[in-house]
């Protein structure tokens, strides 16, 4: 007969599991030390799926809370980390959905925004300084992370920026980890012309 | 180990660049990489790529130390106050998804049509019929009390007991019976000729005409000598209801005519006045 999968806590250190149970049983203080080791992930990630400050920080709360209230089922198939990247994720595609049918009208292409502000880096300055051009290129490396899918702009994101191995981002995600290198492949492509065309320009 | 080409190199370039790639793949890529520039070109690009996506993060406003204390402070305190939210809340947050809400009432309403119909059809259902065959089969397993003891003074009321109960099971046979008799006395108003029912044998089955000879034939016999001992109850039952019946039954000429009909039967007893 199958046995039944057995909980392990193996991904989940000891300290770990003892905030988790602490937090779990509703103590404030457990509470609080999650919150403070966690947030500046929590809302980095936000930020960078949502582009928006104040949204990243509302969705942050809302990850947070949402975390607490489902701590008790977590029994450690992946780390803690992860876990609340899976949840971030969760929470921030559905706020991306209402978003974009709240707000579908008032998005702007990158072209059209080209078009109404100019190139960034097209100009008369014969040698732009080394910093401006810098930082023109992250700006336009920005909007074209933001103008991307959001399957394939997660995924980038956590794997580029957060660090996270394809495991973890297939878990974070919801996906097997081949749908992640081929989101990978695409976001990646996406991204390097669109930085041959800066540094061209 | 067999040295990789640039296309099977390509394919795994990204795997190399996110250290994903098994020890020996990642040995061969580096190996193809230390010779060929175009791959390395490609890698170069990745990294790039890689660099320029983490510089994003500091042009970014990143919580400050400040701003992160009042975020955590906001979110215990949000915490706190949602576990001491009240019962309505909750439940008010459980209804925010109307689609749940609509198919679980979906579901209690068709759950509840279905214990009131069962109800009704346990209300309404009739009795077993005591001929059906679960009911004579019943009464055929019963054991007797006699058959396990040697007794042979009680035997003779032991069969007395089994034949009650199976003239019990049967004496649903004999009231359909005297109830076609009754219907063929009724439409006649007086012992109806068996040659007029078995000509109407489609209401009366052969097995009730044959009940329904039995019965004529004690209730002759009965008339002929009262002093008859009759066994069979439903006989009795059946003389004192068609005696009672028709001792009932009025008359034609107890019958008060209609006013119209006044001069027609003025005709007739002058008529028989003239008679």
């Amino acid at each position: 007969m199958k046995q039944a999968r057995v909980v392990s806590w193996s991904d989940v250190g000891g300290r770990e599991a003892t905030l988790i149970q602490r937090c779990a049983a509703g103590e404030e203080s457990a509470c609080a030390d999650l919150v403070a080791e966690h947030q500046r992930m929590v809302v980095q990630l936000a930020m960078n799926l949502l582009g928006d400050r104040d949204e990243a920080l509302d969705l942050s709360q809302e990850v947070f809370l949402r975390v607490f209230r489902t701590i008790h089922r977590f029994r450690g198939q992946s780390s803690l980390r992860t876990w609340i990247y899976r949840i971030a994720v969760n929470q921030a595609r559905n706020r991306h959905r209402f978003w974009r049918r709240r707000h579908r009208a008032d998005q702007v292409s990158l072209d059209q925004h080209i078009a109404a502000h100019g190139e960034f880096l097209s100009g008369g300055e014969t040698t732009p300084d080394r910093v401006l051009a810098q930082k023109e290129l992250a700006e336009r490396l920005q909007q074209a992370l933001d103008h991307l899918p959001f399957d394939q702009r997660t995924a980038i994101v956590l794997r580029e920026i957060d660090g996270l191995s394809y495991e973890e981002i297939a878990f974070s995600l919801g996906v097997a980890v081949g749908t992640v290198k081929s989101r990978l492949t695409r976001a990646r492509q996406a991204l390097r012309n669109e930085l041959r065309e800066a540094r061209t320009a | 180990m067999t040295a990789l080409t640039c296309a099977k190199t390509r394919r795994r370039l990204q795997a190399f660049h996110d250290c994903e790639l098994a020890v020996a793949d990642q040995i061969a890529v580096s190996a193809h990489l230390e010779w060929c520039d175009r791959c390395a070109d490609e890698l170069s690009d990745l990294r790039g790529l890689r660099s320029a996506l983490q510089a994003l993060g500091p042009a970014r406003p990143v919580l400050a130390p400040v701003d992160a204390e009042v975020f955590t402070e906001s979110v215990v305190s949000r915490l706190k106050a949602e576990d001491d939210a009240s019962f309505l809340s909750r439940v008010r947050e459980m209804f925010d998804d109307m689609h749940l809400v609509y198919a679980g009432l979906g579901a209690a309403v068709a759950t509840a049509i279905c214990i009131v119909i069962m109800l009704g059809m346990m209300r309404f259902a009739t009795t077993d019929r005591p001929d059906s065959l679960a009911a004579v089969m019943t009464v055929l397993a019963t054991p007797l009390e006699c058959e396990s003891g040697n007794d042979i003074t009680d035997a003779s009321g032991c069969r007395a007991r089994w034949a009650e109960r199976f003239a019990r099971a049967n004496e649903w046979d004999e009231q359909e019976a005297v109830f076609a008799l009754e219907a063929m006395l009724t439409q006649h108003g007086r012992l109806a000729d068996l040659e007029l029912m078995r000509a109407t044998r489609r209401h009366v089955s052969s097995g009730e005409v044959e009940v329904i000879e039995e019965l004529l034939e004690v209730v002759s016999r009965s008339r002929l000598d009262p002093s008859l001992n009759m066994r069979l109850p439903t006989a009795i039952w059946l003389l004192e209801q068609t005696t009672v019946r028709a001792s009932k039954q009025p008359t034609p000429l107890d019958v008060p005519l209609p006013a119209k009909n006044k001069r027609a039967s003025a005709d007739g007893r002058a008529r028989g006045v003239r008679a």
